[in-house]
């Protein structure tokens, strides 16, 4: 029985914790106008994702090679703005595409 | 003597405390005035964007107003509506918007899913999408198309009918437009190519996709039940280089 209940439990956090890798916080605070942020690795991801107030356009991005960036389209009115297409191993990046200095913004994804 | 001396040097040494004291304070006090003037001149500089962290959210810079009704919540689920709000990877695309958000700012977050998801339109395009949509217990609506893109909206721009995203899938399918509609939007043609192409509209929400992704996309023109036209400029994502 006992043996049952564990099997259970640990099923039940296999199952939680499939539902999505870690997140990764990779920029929290304000963002000036144009202002970049990115993750540090090549990595695969489930998103990429970020808060902020509305109206303000900003678009998130992945990079496969390091060497150009793959926009999602930008975005102003929803927040968060989650671009739920999947990368196999890319740097993720987020912009404030705006002409505003923004706060605050939390950039996350996901991380293996 | 040697208690006078003692005393000497323990006055001497308050004497050199009171000195050393004194030039400190007078050392910070120019530091404290210096870092004043640069704050002050940078406050000046910057406008109303330095405020305190708890005064956080920036306003938007234009006039908007709230979406309003939102008549895709109108009625109960469908048989077909909940079999897709069950389907993993609905379920993947919800569960992004809100976790992990330990370390996002309160006034940021969307809150918790309130009542049914609702699923607009399915069977969307080349790879079969579907729109999913839900309120949450702050007044927004959360809506994303499935493997694209999703969010959560509260607001717009008074004379903004609805909400567009565009791109490039990923999946080899052309660009995709799609959004959220206000409730008063009873059509929305895309400009691709310079000449109108309809959508598909449902409730509260509008999807199109293009043959291609060398589709020249430009904007969204979206009429209202009273006959108003609103044209939407889109701006489509390019790569770009690495800085």
């Amino acid at each position: 029985m006992t043996f049952i209940l564990v099997a259970l439990v640990a099923a039940s956090l296999v199952f939680a914790a499939a539902a999505f890798a870690a997140i990764s916080t990779y920029h929290n605070g304000g963002m000036v106008s144009g202002q970049i942020e990115s993750t540090c690795c090549f990595y695969s991801r489930d998103f990429n994702r970020v808060y902020r107030p509305g109206g303000y356009v900003f678009q998130l991005g992945y990079s496969a090679d390091g060497q150009t960036i793959s926009w999602a389209a930008p975005n102003t009115w929803d927040n968060p703005f989650v671009d739920q297409r999947n990368a196999t191993s890319a740097i993720a990046f987020c912009n404030n595409y705006s002409s505003y200095f923004v706060t605050p913004v939390t950039c996350q994804t996901t991380v293996p | 003597m040697s208690n006078d001396g003692a005393l000497g040097r323990q006055e001497g040494k308050s004497k050199m405390f009171r000195r050393v004291s004194e030039r400190r304070i007078l050392k910070l006090s120019m530091l404290v005035t210096v870092i004043a003037t640069i704050g002050a001149g940078a406050g000046i500089g910057m406008g109303a964007v330095l405020r305190p962290e708890k005064s956080l959210v920036t306003p938007p810079p234009v006039p908007v107003n709230d979406i309003g009704t939102v008549s895709a919540f109108d009625g109960t689920p469908s048989a077909e509506e909940r079999a897709i709000a069950r389907h993993a990877k609905v379920q993947e695309d919800m569960a992004a918007i809100t976790a992990g958000t330990e370390v996002v700012p309160d006034e940021l977050l969307p809150g918790d899913r309130v009542g049914p998801v609702r699923v607009p339109l399915a069977h969307l395009g080349d790879a079969d999408r579907a729109i999913w949509m839900y309120r949450t217990t702050r007044g927004k609506v959360c809506y994303g198309l499935v493997d694209f893109t999703a969010g959560c909206v509260q607001q717009l721009p008074v004379a903004q009918v609805v909400s567009p995203a565009a791109g490039d899938p990923g999946d080899g399918g052309g660009t995709i437009v799609w959004g959220f509609a206000r409730d008063n939007v009873r059509s929305v043609n895309i400009i691709v190519n310079g000449e109108p192409q309809p959508a598909v509209v449902g409730r509260n929400a509008f999807f199109y996709q293009a043959s291609s992704t060398a589709a020249r996309i430009s904007a969204v023109v979206a009429t209202t039940a009273g006959g108003a036209r609103v044209t939407l400029p889109v701006t489509l994502a390019e790569a770009t280089a690495e800085q």
